[in-house]
């Protein structure tokens, strides 16, 4: 009996253990799709990989390569766009757009765009179709950063089944206008369905899509209007893989002047504050009403903390940007500078005389401490003698003394100096804390001659622009978290301008040309800048100065005029290296091209200061952009998996 | 009916003495009557008393020693036991049983405790080194806590290791405590088939100790301690101040791009005047290792067991405690462990028997917070013309100009500088079994097993804030008002992360046994079903420490991050059934399968059937084969195959849909600081997936002559995998986006060879055995799927292709030395370390193919990556008198390391320190003789000319190959005599010495140190394990008291 017992306890207790396991096991630490897409917060996290990975160039941008920079990504400072069409002047070198193929992203937006209509019944109509839109909104930014690049691109709308047939899976190329159609189709549904929140800064909303519209569309019409004049020709361009016929340059151009309306209409306004300077300072490092797809960053510790510093949500601006020095860059520093190209092009005081003389200033600050000069500028560039807001630390660039200058001109220039020469020529330079007769020679952040390219200032002009101006994180490298404004309505109002203008050419409709100089104004109003006054009868800018616009098309002076307008908006927002692109002037501006300083000089026999472009002597590559450099060749690796693709032309 | 008879003779008492060969008493041994149940133990003089008739034989008998029989003739008897040394009729341990190692059919070996615990070390792994045919272990490190050796079987991969008959890992059974462990028994061949799904790489079956040997009532205290003095094998020393001056001087002057001749004043170089400011003052300057290092380092170990019987119940308990002291001088870095294990075995009634099993361990390791690597990088460094403190003086660490990096590492090896990693584990194991025998069917019985394991960590990270100091004029003192300036480093960046992983899994086991004699036929079944489950999970918290203090909650709100990764649960579910058949202990067969279900897999490719064959003859027991060889005391031939899988390379969860992994990776900020973590898609699906398949082959012969004095092994075996994952090798349009999912495609062959020998001899009072093995395994690609390179030569070059050996090294092959200018002006290929700043002393290279250019053309096979391919090993033991003496010899050949940085190039960083080893170079007869003029005369060495690094083709890939005397152990135990008057019965001191000598061809380095590729490295990593914590030396005392 006993025994008995004991071995029904036995069977008892096993069959009470053997129930509990099962082999079919609910998945641990995998979200299943249904939990993503069912609620909008579950959406929001299935659109951050997306949303991250977004072909945004931004501060961790590295010309050449690829988007969302993991972990370290100072390099991206180092060889930023801005540096290789004369924004600033850094390591930039390498004109190359990089290669770029996002189709894993586009799989996974697809995805969303197919499966997530099956969750319809869990939302409103209307936060439904946000969310669609949101999904579009995504889509087009990935493949504008592939027509932007390769011309017209396979067109993948479904994810396909990777198990599928070998062949059915290839998809040839679609057009290049092909292509911008199908942007224009995704951002037109997220304009006309998606939300209409302007506080969703971080979302693909209506006003995201009408902003990237606005400036995909000028993109899509400038390959219509000018891609023909660079004379590529062959197989992929008669297909229509590359280069938009020119009769479709209107209809896009349309397409962005609609989508800047539908802006203006919505109530976008500037942000506009106290001053000038004041006011476009706060535009790029605040919260503004200015806003419309912002690109947040983060603390990098508290990243770290979290395992997310992949995510490359920090940046090192302020520290690879300011001058080394205490509660400046404390590392690095100076990796980008401004260049006289750029800060030429904003209303500032001359700096030579009629006679092509270098004017005397009294002070350095007499250059910037003047209504002569727009407040966007000093909000863009730090110059020689300025305060930096946070440290309160002076911005000294001055690069040197000369002895005497005489009657020179700017052009002929007074006779440098060696390095280090002291006794024999006029210009002296020095090292570090260096005087001569009592007098500092170089200023206290400027180039001295015992330092390489980093961490001094030798081009004479700071980068001011995205600056932080709060000192709660340091300016150590890594450390920076300025959130980049990826859409604004200050650009807006520049593609705005633009599209008017060259529709107001393409119908001789005078209206539209001058609504496009009200744009303009619209932004000189806020800069702090004199308005632009209309040239009725505007020349052709490469007949009045062949060698500084040697396009290989006609531009008037008003069109230039409204094009620059861009650099004084948006330097080192990373566009001119596209619009140079889009254009097609950027083969005919960079030949061998070099970047100028702003040097000021202190002159001794005289005591007062003058500004002199001379050419740096850190970083003095010469830049070269061929034509063939418009597009990129698609890569051989596809090529060799699809053979429905057809190479670019021109190479 | 005449049973009574014996009855009639005259019973009287016989008295009597037991001794062992050495003639001390045995204490315990039981003395029985033949035939009768009479029976007594000897005392603690080996003195027995029993009533017996002068016809009554007396069987004298006790474990380990063989039956004595003795006719009870006379009235005082003085009886021998000699130790038994005939092990066939040892019992080994199998998969869910035990079988005589006499009739066994598989590749089985095994170790007992006291083979294992001769080595003294912190690590069980490693003492398992050199003693087992087949088992490959590599140390790579002898840091505190760190257990990172490498082991497998044959080459074939991690193996399963089982304790108690639960699933393990490696980390689990390095922290065992030796002492608690009856014996190991690694199971090589299809006898693992048993464990089907997770047996493909071999099982490694530990069994712990119950309690046995005792009469009723009876128990034994066994206290053991052990102290260890460690030190490093080989630490590699710095140049002083002069040398290292010197040493940088040549480098710049020896390389033509840096060669600053005649000037001899590089940038920033210090000059030979402040070299000769350091000799002719007598300043060595630092030597980082000696401020950064203890020259020994203390180990303590320290055991109490408790072994005993009542009248239904034996049991064993033991407890120990280990403490290791790391070398840093600051002892920030140490581990310490408490074991402890309690085995009960209950008869509950003459059927019925249940034993309950807890176990656990609690282990701790401290290191200061900045990685080892980093350490021992700044030791070999760090010049010696920096200081670690402002003149001296130890209260200010300092942050010298002369530092090659940021740091100061005497504070960095210093927890109360700059904080600390501490990582706790606990692990809590609770089992019981039932076991029934049958009432109505002999032989019948049936078990039931369940087991609870819980293990959890707790971490706890903490950078510290603290300050480095500079003088504001360095000749000036400390005390100068305003020349102290404070440093603070980490600054702003002090926190405290606290992380845990707590697990737990369940194990049960249900099974039949029926185990029967017929006459001559013997049969063994067993019929079992298992059940698994496992399921983990962890979290991390982190905040940033404004307050400097190490406590969490003390930490500030602002920047605070938590975090957690991997949770996954598993479930198993098996069948095994096992028939094994002998007849007359001559014919023996074995069949077994598994039938294996994981939840790994999805449903329809669930289960899996795992069936094995194990044949074997004992031609020994053939009256032809006795007659014919009349000393041969066993031969038996085997053979066996078996099939197995594998689910290791598989994710936690079927690959059926579609789902989403969190990935830190991704992120974006939907608001100002709220960060959304992204998710990334899993894999295509493939719900085909299931696990690779192994077939194993095994061939053995066994063999035993002259009664013992001599025996051996030899297999052969051979395993070939198929189905190992691999993506396809189908091309589909990038524009796809996704990668075709992993597949059951490839396959693969391990094979090899072993054979053991030994010797066990008993002359006079001196026994002895010696015993030696030799293993050797490879792995090749049997057939992969990949793509065909653009031609012959590359597809050559890449051995990861069908029909190809794995873990070949390609490089380009040192044809010698240049020893004179004419020499390489007469040189007459060109490319590789050869040109126009070759200097005498240089390497030359092999053009292989002979086209006259030295490049990656002539790369070829010099080497091979991996755990090494030949591993050996010898066991020396003897005892005379209570003396007993044992070696343990474990060498390994057919490994190769190719070191980097520090090894591989003299005063490497920009003018780093230098290796003292490096003094023996080839250099210029004089200091400031010009390299490049063809009449300066040379001085040879051991190392070329220091103007670059000699780290390429076979100069750099080091044959790593050693042999080293692991264990040498000197023991004696007391004479009985006189410890039973106080009442002890053992009692044994011992001196005992781990890694004592070492022969290896290799110079300037221990073998074992992993190098930055190759070693126990697959051929695809490379690494900085080359500044590892070093291997140890340690020499340890100690003694065993059992009352």
């Amino acid at each position: 009996m006993k025994t008995i017992k004991y071995l029904l306890f036995v069977a008892l207790v096993s069959t009470l253990i053997t129930a509990c396991n099962d082999l079919e096991l609910e998945p641990k630490g995998i979200l299943a799709e249904n939990l993503l897409f069912k609620s909008e917060v579950g959406v929001q996290q299935y659109f951050a990989r997306v949303y991250v990975s977004l072909p945004i160039e931004d501060f961790n941008y590295y010309q050449g390569e690829g988007y969302k920079k993991e972990g370290n990504a100072w390099e991206g400072q180092k060889n930023s766009p801005s540096s290789v069409c004369l924004e600033g002047n850094g390591r930039g070198e390498n004109m190359d757009a990089g290669y770029y193929w996002p189709y894993s992203e586009i799989r996974y937006v697809n995805t969303f765009l197919s499966e997530f209509p099956n969750y319809r019944d869990n939302y409103t109509e209307a936060d439904y179709e946000a969310l669609m839109s949101e999904g579009y909104f995504i889509r087009a930014f990935y493949y504008f950063g592939l027509v932007k690049r390769f011309g017209g691109v396979p067109l993948i709308s479904y994810p396909q089944d990777p198990k599928a047939d070998s062949d059915s899976l290839k998809v040839p190329r679609s057009t290049e206008y092909d292509t911008y159609k199908f942007i224009y189709r995704d951002l037109k549904y997220a304009m006309e369905h998606g939300s209409t929140d302007k506080k969703r800064t971080t979302r693909g909303t209506a006003y995201a899509a009408a902003a990237l519209m606005s400036r995909v569309m000028l993109y899509a019409a400038s390959s219509a209007n000018y891609g023909w004049t660079v004379g590529t020709t062959g197989p992929a361009v008669n297909a229509g893989l590359m280069i938009i016929p020119q009769e479709y340059a209107e209809e896009f151009y349309q397409y962005a002047y609609d989508a800047c309306k539908f802006l203006h209409d919505a109530g976008f306004k500037l942000h506009t504050a106290g001053d000038a300077e004041t006011a476009f300072v706060e535009t790029m490092t605040n919260d503004t009403e200015e806003d419309i797809f912002v690109k947040r960053f983060g603390n990098v510790t508290t990243l770290e903390a979290g395992g997310n510093r992949n995510t490359g949500l920090f940046h090192s601006w302020d520290a690879m940007t300011m001058p080394l020095g205490t509660g400046l860059s404390s590392s690095v520093g100076c990796a980008l500078q401004g260049c006289w190209e750029s800060a030429k092009l904003f209303q500032m005081p001359a700096i030579v005389d009629e006679d092509g003389k270098p004017i005397r200033f009294n002070n350095p600050s007499e250059l910037w401490n003047t209504d002569e000069m727009e407040g966007r500028a000093r909000a863009t560039f730090f110059f020689s003698g300025m305060t930096e807001p946070v440290s309160g630390e002076k911005m000294d660039f001055q690069a040197g003394i000369f002895k005497t200058y005489g009657d020179h001109t700017q052009a002929d220039g007074c006779p440098y100096g060696g390095s280090n020469d002291f006794t024999n020529e006029n210009r002296v330079i020095g090292g570090d804390n260096e005087t001569l007769n009592g007098m500092r020679i170089n200023g206290r952040y400027g180039m001295v001659t015992n330092h390489g390219d980093e961490g001094w200032n030798y081009m004479g002009i700071g980068v001011r622009k995205y600056v932080g101006t709060t000192t709660s994180r340091g300016r150590e490298l890594h450390q920076s978290s300025t959130n980049w404004k990826v859409l604004r309505y200050g650009e807006v109002l520049c593609n705005w301008a633009e599209a008017a203008y060259e529709l107001g050419s393409l119908r001789g409709d005078e209206s539209l040309k001058q609504e496009a100089v009200a744009h303009i104004n619209e932004l000189h109003a806020r800069a702090g800048a004199r308005p632009y006054v209309y040239k009725a009868d505007a020349q052709n800018v490469n007949e009045i100065d062949a060698e500084q616009y040697p396009y290989s098309y006609n531009v008037d002076e008003n069109l230039q005029y409204i094009r620059d307008e861009r650099v004084r908006e948006l330097c080192f927002e990373n566009q001119r290296y596209w619009d140079l692109r889009r254009w097609r002037v950027y083969h005919d501006l960079f030949q061998s091209t070099i970047a100028h300083c702003l040097s000021c000089y202190y002159v001794l026999d005289e005591d007062k200061y003058i500004f002199l472009p001379d050419e740096p002597t850190m970083n003095s590559y010469r830049r070269t952009f061929y034509s063939s450099q418009y597009y990129k060749q698609i890569g051989d690796d596809e090529i060799n998996k699809n053979d429905l693709i057809i190479r670019n032309d021109g190479f | 009916m005449l049973a009574a008879l014996p009855g009639l003779s005259q019973q009287r008492e016989v008295q009597g003495l037991v001794t062992d060969s050495a003639g001390e008493p045995v204490i315990g041994a039981t003395i029985r009557v033949k035939g009768t149940d009479k029976a007594t133990i000897t005392d603690m003089n080996g003195l027995f008393t029993i009533q017996a008739s002068t016809k009554d034989k007396l069987n004298i008998s006790f474990v380990g020693y063989l039956d004595a029989v003795v006719a009870a003739s006379q009235n005082k008897l003085k009886v021998t036991l000699h130790e038994d040394t005939h092990l066939l009729d040892d019992v080994v341990v199998v998969g869910y049983g035990t079988q005589r190692k006499a009739t066994l059919t598989g590749a089985v070996a095994s170790i007992n405790n006291k083979e294992m615990t001769v080595t003294k070390n912190e690590n069980t792994v490693n003492m398992l080194a050199g003693k087992i045919p087949g088992i490959r272990v590599t140390q790579s490190s002898s840091q505190p806590g760190e257990f990172n050796s490498k082991i497998d079987i044959r080459g074939m991969g991690a193996p399963l290791i089982v304790v108690d008959g639960i699933p393990r890992d490696q980390a689990y059974f390095s922290r065992m405590d030796a002492n608690e462990i009856e014996n190991v028994s690694v199971l090589k061949d299809a006898s693992a088939a048993i464990y089907g799904v997770r047996a493909a790489n071999g099982v490694i079956l530990v069994t712990t100790k119950h309690g046995t040997g005792l009469k009723n009532g009876k128990f034994d205290i066994t206290f053991s301690a052990n102290y260890g003095l460690q030190s490093f094998l080989y630490l590699p020393e710095t140049a002083s101040a002069a040398e290292h001056i010197m040493l940088y001087n040549e480098k710049v002057n020896n390389n033509l791009s840096s060669n600053t001749y005649p000037q001899r004043l590089g940038n920033g170089l210090k000059s030979y005047k402040d070299m000769f400011y350091y000799t002719s003052h007598g300043i060595s300057g630092t030597n980082w290792t000696k401020e950064m290092f203890d020259s020994t380092s203390p180990q303590e170990q320290y055991n109490v067991s408790l072994n005993g019987s009542s009248q239904k119940i034996d049991y064993f308990f033991n407890v120990g405690y280990m403490k290791q002291m790391g070398s840093y001088k600051s002892h920030s870095m140490n581990y310490n462990r408490w074991n402890f294990r309690s085995n009960v075995d209950a008869r509950i009634t003459d059927r019925l028997k249940a034993i309950v099993s807890l176990s656990g361990y609690q282990d701790e390791k401290n290191q200061p917070y900045t990685d080892i690597w980093s350490v021992y990088k700044k030791a070999w460094t760090y010049r010696p013309t920096a200081s670690p403190y402002l003149n001296g003086n130890t209260d200010y660490p300092s942050k010298d100009p002369d530092f090659t990096e940021e740091a100061n590492p005497v504070t960095e090896i210093d927890s109360d500088y700059s904080g600390f990693r501490r990582e706790r584990r606990y692990n809590f194991n609770g089992a019981m079994t039932l076991q029934y025998d049958f009432k109505y069917v002999k032989g019948l019985s049936a078990k039931a097993f369940y087991s609870y394991d819980y293990y959890t960590t707790d971490n706890h990270n903490y950078q510290k804030e603290y300050s480095l100091y500079r003088l504001n004029d360095p000749t000036k003192g400390i005390d100068e008002p305003g020349n102290l300036v404070s440093l603070p480093q980490n600054s702003g960046k002090s926190y405290v992360r606290r992380w845990t992983d707590p697990s737990h899994s369940t194990d049960l086991q249900l099974s039949l046994n029926y185990n029967r004699t017929f006459g001559s036929h013997k049969i063994n079944a067993l019929l079992l079903y298992e059940e698994q489950y496992n399921t983990w999970d962890n979290f991390s918290a982190q905040r940033n420490m404004l307050l400097s203090t190490e406590y969490l909650f003390a930490g500030d709100t602002d920047g605070m991050a938590g975090s957690s990764s991997g949770v996954g649960d598993i479930t198993r579910k098996a069948w095994v059934g096992r028939l094994n058949y002998d007849y007359q202990g001559k014919y023996l067969a074995e069949l077994a399968f598994r039938e294996d279900a994981s939840s790994r897999w999805a449903d329809g490719k669930r289960w899996g059937f795992f069936p094995s064959v194990l044949i074997g003859w004992r031609a020994s027991e053939e009256r032809f084969v006795k007659k014919l060889i009349p000393f041969l005391s066993n031969l038996k031939f085997r053979l066996s195959y078996g099939e197995m899988g594998d689910d290791g390379a598989a994710g936690t969860y079927p690959p059926t849909v579609v789902g989403y992994n969190l990935n830190n990776d991704y992120g974006w900020y939907y608001t100002e600081g709220t960060l959304t973590t992204g998710v990334t898609p899993t894999a295509i699906p493939n719900p085909d997936l299931t696990w690779y398949k192994s077939k194993l082959y095994n061939a053995g012969v066994d063999f035993e002559l002259w009664n013992g004095h001599l025996g051996g092994t030899i297999e052969v075996f051979k395993r070939n995998r198929s189905g190992l994952l691999d993506r396809s090798n189908r091309t589909i349009p990038g524009t796809v986006g996704a990668d075709l999912p992993l597949e059951n495609m490839n396959s693969d062959i391990t094979f090899g060879w072993e054979i053991s020998l030994y010797h066990r001899h008993r002359i006079g009072e001196l026994g002895y055995q010696v015993m030696g093995q030799i293993s050797a395994a490879k792995n090749r690609w049997d057939t992969r799927a990949n793509n065909q390179g653009s031609n012959s030569m590359s597809n050559w070059y890449d051995v990861n292709r069908s029909g190809r050996n794995m873990d070949i090294w390609f490089s380009i092959e040192e044809g010698g030395r240049f020893t004179s200018y004419e020499e390489i002006q007469k040189h007459t290929t060109i490319g590789t370390n050869y040109g126009t700043g070759t200097l005498p002393g240089d390497y030359w290279y092999k053009d292989w193919n002979g086209d006259g250019v030295v490049d990656g053309n002539d790369n070829h096979p010099v080497a091979t990556y991996n755990l090494p391919v030949f591993n050996y090993g010898l066991s020396l033991s003897a005892d005379w008198r209570g003396i007993d003496l044992s070696m343990n010899w474990q060498g390994s050949a057919g490994i190769y390391n190719l070191y980097d940085e520090v090894f591989t190039e003299v005063c490497p960083f920009n003018g780093g320190a230098a290796l003292d080893i490096y003094l023996d170079r080839w250099h210029t007869k004089n200091l400031t003789d010009d390299p490049w003029n063809p009449h300066t005369e040379w001085v040879s060495g051991y190392y070329p000319a220091t103007g670059h690094s000699f780290n390429i083709g076979t100069t750099g890939i080091q044959n790593t190959s050693y042999i080293r005397l692991k264990t040498l152990e000197l023991g004696y135990s007391l004479p009985k005599k006189w410890l039973g008057k106080v009442g002890i019965k053992d009692l044994r001191v011992y001196a005992n010495a781990y890694n004592l000598l070492t022969i290896t061809g290799i110079k300037n380095m221990d073998p074992e140190r992993p190098g930055h590729q190759g070693g126990a490295n697959n051929g695809t990593e490379t690494s900085i394990l080359f500044y590892n914590y070093p291997v140890n030396r340690s020499f340890n005392f100690g003694a065993t008291l059992k009352f």
